[in-house]
């Protein structure tokens, strides 16, 4: 079946199998910063976000997506563009093998989107989906209220 | 990866949601956020239809009452202006201890409720604010609304089966709210949990115990009947008098992640606290 859907900002016209789920297409077209993880949206490492809230991807069939928006890891940023969310996370070495730092970072995006000046808690809850089984769970929490900090002064 | 659908569909009104849940190829399964589509049991789902285009996401304050469509998210519903205020706290808690926020995002109310997934907060909440459902079904080939008490029960559940949950409907009158809950971590399933609610002077206590299926859903009516009986005004010793009551009519459920002594005594110590809320007390005991 065709898929519509707007891919970070651009169009995109994909053909998708019934059963295919959105982590699956988005990958197979090149955007494997979205991760496979547990398949069952409890890890984190496949978020992204679907029309500006964070979604495991794992669990949405690319059928789903049609019509809508959505933004990867790769439409915030680059290594040449850096997002200062990803300044952040590699600041705080909230980053060791990387597997789930491309959906904190997600994560964290919707976060200040909505709650430009998180608490600790805030982070903690936000970041409460996603496992990381390298890096920890402390410094992905001191690289989110560090992010806040750098996407304000960003915007001012 | 467990599915192997064949067809996808998003009918655009809900006669058309209903004939197409009754076509073959079968079985065929309505599809809100998909949280509980990709799970063991599904491998011979061939059919999905998407319920996205039918947009039942309002959240509105009515006759003093509150209207929740049945495709609300969980988030929407933690964030809803008509359900902020003591007496719906009991749904915002639900809705916020389920998984995790991303989830949250997708699961929807209607959702919830169709599954017969035992780890769930939101039964309980539901039950003890008298919730209301209205569905629809197609009965000999004509579309008919029902409005119903939330199902308690797994025989009263079967009202559900092959029915499209429209809403969810709040009665007024429900002044406080409270649900009390233990997981072993923040995105777990609970062990148990429990959720209280006050109308005037009438008590609402339910319990879910966590048990297989939807049977360990239950309304602590004994409970109920002796805090309503001390109309708003809780004497010395109530909390050694409710936790008898709670205790005799609680079952003992154990499970890998609960012993069933342990599940009861955990529960009635839950509904004290939720019972303490609802009356401004503090929360001990």
């Amino acid at each position: 079946m065709k898929i519509h859907l707007l891919v970070n900002g651009e169009p995109r016209e994909w053909e998708c199998e019934v059963h295919e789920f959105l982590t699956e297409a988005l990958r197979r077209h090149g955007l494997v910063g979205t991760k496979r993880g547990c398949e069952d949206g409890a890890c984190g490492a496949c978020a992204v976000l679907l029309d500006g809230r964070e979604v495991p991807s794992c669990i949405v069939l690319a059928a789903q997506a049609d019509g809508h928006e959505i933004t990867t890891i790769e439409g915030l940023g680059d290594p040449r563009h850096v997002h200062p969310i990803q300044a952040a996370f590699v600041a705080a070495t909230a980053v060791q093998c990387g597997f789930c730092t491309p959906g904190m970072v997600v994560a964290t995006k919707e976060l200040l989107d909505h709650n430009p000046t998180p608490s600790a808690a805030d982070a903690r809850r936000r970041l409460a989906g996603h496992y990381c089984r390298c890096t920890g769970q402390i410094k992905p929490i001191q690289a989110v209220l560090d992010a806040a900090e750098r996407v304000k002064g960003a915007q001012t | 990866m467990y599915l192997a659908l064949e067809d996808y569909s998003r009918p655009q009104s809900i006669e058309a949601c209903l004939r197409l849940l009754q076509q073959p190829p079968q079985p065929a399964a309505l599809l809100a956020g998909g949280t509980d589509l990709n799970v063991r049991g599904h491998e011979e789902l061939r059919r999905v239809i998407d319920l996205q285009a039918l947009a039942m996401t309002e959240i509105e304050a009515l006759e003093g009452g509150v209207r929740i469509g049945a495709g609300s998210t969980l988030r929407e519903i933690q964030e809803a202006p008509a359900l902020q205020g003591a007496p719906h706290a009991a749904l915002r808690e639900a809705a916020a201890a389920f998984a995790n926020v991303a989830i949250q995002n997708r699961s929807t109310i209607g959702g919830r409720i169709a599954v017969e997934r035992p780890d769930q907060d939101l039964p309980p909440a539901l039950a003890a604010l008298g919730a209301r459902l209205q569905i629809y079904r197609l009965i000999n080939g004509v579309v008919e609304e029902q409005v119903i008490d939330y199902p308690l029960g797994d025989a009263a559940r079967a009202v559900l089966r092959g029915a499209l949950i429209r809403a969810v409907e709040i009665p007024a009158g429900v002044t406080r709210s409270a649900l009390r809950r233990l997981g072993r971590t923040a995105v777990d399933r609970p062990l148990a949990t429990v959720a209280a609610a006050r109308a005037g002077e009438q008590v609402r206590i339910a319990a879910n115990l966590q048990g297989p299926g939807a049977a360990d859903l239950r309304r602590l009516s004994r409970s109920e009947a002796l805090v309503t009986e001390w109309r708003g005004r809780l004497p010395e010793n109530w909390r050694s008098r409710l936790r008898e009551s709670l205790l005799a009519e609680l079952n003992p459920y154990g499970d890998a992640f609960a012993g069933g002594e342990y599940r009861r005594d955990l529960s009635a110590t839950l509904a004290l606290r939720a019972v303490a809320a609802i009356h401004g007390e503090e929360e001990t005991g």
